[in-house]
C-alpha cells in the first residue's frame, strides 16, 4: 500500500468537514467542520513530511494547529457574544444584515 | 483501480501499518460522519474527539511523534474541551434541526462534498510523488523531536514571534468579545437605602427588600415568580430583572397550574385589599393564605378543589 492512502483519507475528511460547514445550522457545529478541514490539512502536511523525508511539513502542521487554536478562541467567543445578545446560535436566524 | 492510471508513491512500511491505517482510518471517517449527522452538539463534539485521537495515532505512524502528542494535548485536551464548555454555557439541550431546511440546500451541500471528495481522491490516485518515504532519523531516538525543534527555531524563528503575537491577540480578543458591560450604574448599599427611603416618602412604597423568587412544591428556580399577598397577582419584582428583560420568566400557569387557578378564583372575590398601598390600617397580615383578621378562606392547603368548594359556598 502506498502512502497516497493517507492523502486520500485527508481528502475524504476535508470533504466531510466542508459539507458540515455548509449543511449544519448551528454555529458551533459549523466551527467543528472547519476544525475537521484544518486537521485534514495537517494530515496532508505530515504525510508529505514523511514522503519527502523532510521536517518542514511537520513544522507547517504545527503552525496550522496554532492558528486553529487562535481561530477557535475568537470564534467561540463570538458565538458566546451572539448568544448573549440574540439567545440563539442558529446561522439561519442571525440575518440582521439582510433586514 | 486498474482503470485509472495509478501514480507511484512511496510504500507504507509493511502490513502492520496498512492494518493500522484501515482500522484507524475507518474509525475516523465514522467520527467525521458523526460530526456531520448528530443533531446534538455535544455528541458531535464527542465524535470529533474520535477523529482527533485517530489523527494522533496516524501522526505516530507517519513518524511525527511530537505532532501526535501535541494533537492529543492541544486539540483533544484544549480545543474540544473549549467547545464543550461553550456548549454547556449556551445550553446542552440545544439541538440542531438541520433537516428542517430546504431539501435542495442539503442535496446541494452533499453533492458538493461528494464531488470534492471524488476530485481530491482521484487527483491523489493518478499523481506521482517520488521520495524516500521515510524520515532518515531513527524513530526510536530523540532525534525526530530535536531535529524538529532545530528546524522550528532556526528556520522559522520569525514565524514563532508572529504566532506569539497572534496568540496574545486572540486571548485579548476573547476577553474583549465576551466582556459584558454593566446594565446600570453600580449601586452601593448607602445609595440603595437612600433611594428606597426617598421612594417611600414620595409614594409610600414599602422600604423592605425586593420579594425573592417563589418557592413552590414543583420548583424553586429563580425564574419561578412569587405571589404578592396584597394584590393576589404574580409579583413581577420577584423575578430577577435580567430574566424579565429577556422574557425568560415562567408564567404562573407553567410553574404550578393549581396555584394559578386558585389565584384566579380568589381574585374574583373582592378580598384583595392592599395592606400598605390602601388606606386600611394593618394589625395582622391579611395576605393570602395567612392567619389574621379577616383571613382569606380555604388556603391552608392549596388545592383547586378546596378553593372551588369555598368559592361555591360563598356564592350560595
Amino acid at each position: 500500500m502506498s502512502l497516497a492512502f493517507y492523502i486520500a483519507l485527508a481528502g475524504i475528511l476535508f470533504s466531510i468537514g466542508a459539507v458540515t460547514v455548509v449543511v449544519r445550522k448551528s454555529v458551533i457545529i459549523s466551527l467543528l467542520g472547519v476544525e475537521l478541514m484544518l486537521n485534514s490539512a495537517s494530515l496532508v502536511f505530515i504525510t508529505f513530511s514523511r514522503v519527502l523525508g523532510d521536517y518542514s511539513g511537520q513544522v507547517m502542521a504545527f503552525f496550522v494547529m496554532i492558528v486553529a487554536a487562535a481561530e477557535v478562541v475568537v470564534g467561540l467567543s463570538i458565538v458566546v457574544a451572539i448568544f448573549k445578545s440574540r439567545a440563539t446560535t442558529d446561522l439561519d436566524q442571525n440575518v440582521a444584515l439582510r433586514k | 483501480m486498474s482503470l485509472l492510471p495509478m501514480g507511484a508513491w512511496p510504500q507504507m512500511s509493511g502490513t502492520g501499518e496498512a492494518v493500522l491505517f484501515w482500522i484507524v482510518g475507518s474509525l475516523m471517517v465514522c467520527g467525521a460522519l458523526g460530526v456531520l449527522l448528530f443533531r446534538k452538539a455535544a455528541y458531535a463534539v464527542l465524535s470529533m474527539v474520535v477523529v482527533m485521537v485517530g489523527m494522533a495515532i496516524l501522526f505516530f505512524a507517519l513518524e511525527a511523534p511530537f505532532n501526535a502528542s501535541v494533537q492529543v494535548i492541544v486539540y483533544t485536551g484544549a480545543i474540544l474541551m473549549l467547545f464543550l464548555f461553550v456548549i454547556m454555557m449556551i445550553g446542552l439541550g440545544a439541538t440542531d434541526g438541520y433537516l428542517e431546511q430546504r431539501r435542495g440546500f442539503i442535496w446541494a451541500g452533499v453533492l458538493f462534498g461528494g464531488a470534492l471528495a471524488v476530485l481530491l481522491v482521484s487527483a491523489v490516485v493518478i499523481s506521482t510523488v517520488p521520495g524516500p518515504g521515510q524520515i532518515a532519523d531513527d524513530p526510536y531516538s530523540n532525534v525526530p523531536v530535536t531535529a524538529l525543534a532545530v528546524n522550528l527555531f532556526q528556520e522559522h524563528w520569525l514565524t514563532i514571534q508572529v504566532v506569539a503575537a497572534l496568540l496574545i491577540t486572540a486571548a485579548v480578543g476573547a476577553v474583549l468579545l465576551t466582556h459584558s458591560d454593566n446594565l446600570g450604574p453600580k449601586l452601593s448599599q448607602r445609595s440603595v437605602a437612600k433611594a428606597r427611603m426617598m421612594l417611600y416618602k414620595k409614594t409610600g412604597r414599602h422600604v423592605g427588600q425586593m420579594p425573592p423568587p417563589g418557592v413552590w412544591a414543583t420548583g424553586n428556580a429563580v425564574d419561578n415568580p412569587a405571589i404578592a399577598g396584597d394584590t393576589l397577582e404574580v409579583s413581577e419584582e420577584s423575578i430577577p430583572r435580567v430574566l424579565r428583560l429577556r422574557g425568560l420568566e415562567k408564567p404562573m400557569g407553567q410553574v404550578s397550574p393549581q396555584v394559578a387557578e386558585a389565584l384566579r378564583l380568589a381574585r374574583t372575590d373582592d378580598r384583595s385589599v392592599s395592606p400598605w398601598g390602601g388606606k386600611v390600617e394593618v394589625k395582622q397580615s391579611k395576605a393570602w393564605g395567612m392567619r389574621g383578621d379577616g383571613a382569606p378562606t380555604g388556603m391552608l392547603q392549596m388545592h383547586f378543589e378546596d378553593t372551588a368548594t369555598e368559592e361555591t359556598e360563598e356564592a350560595k
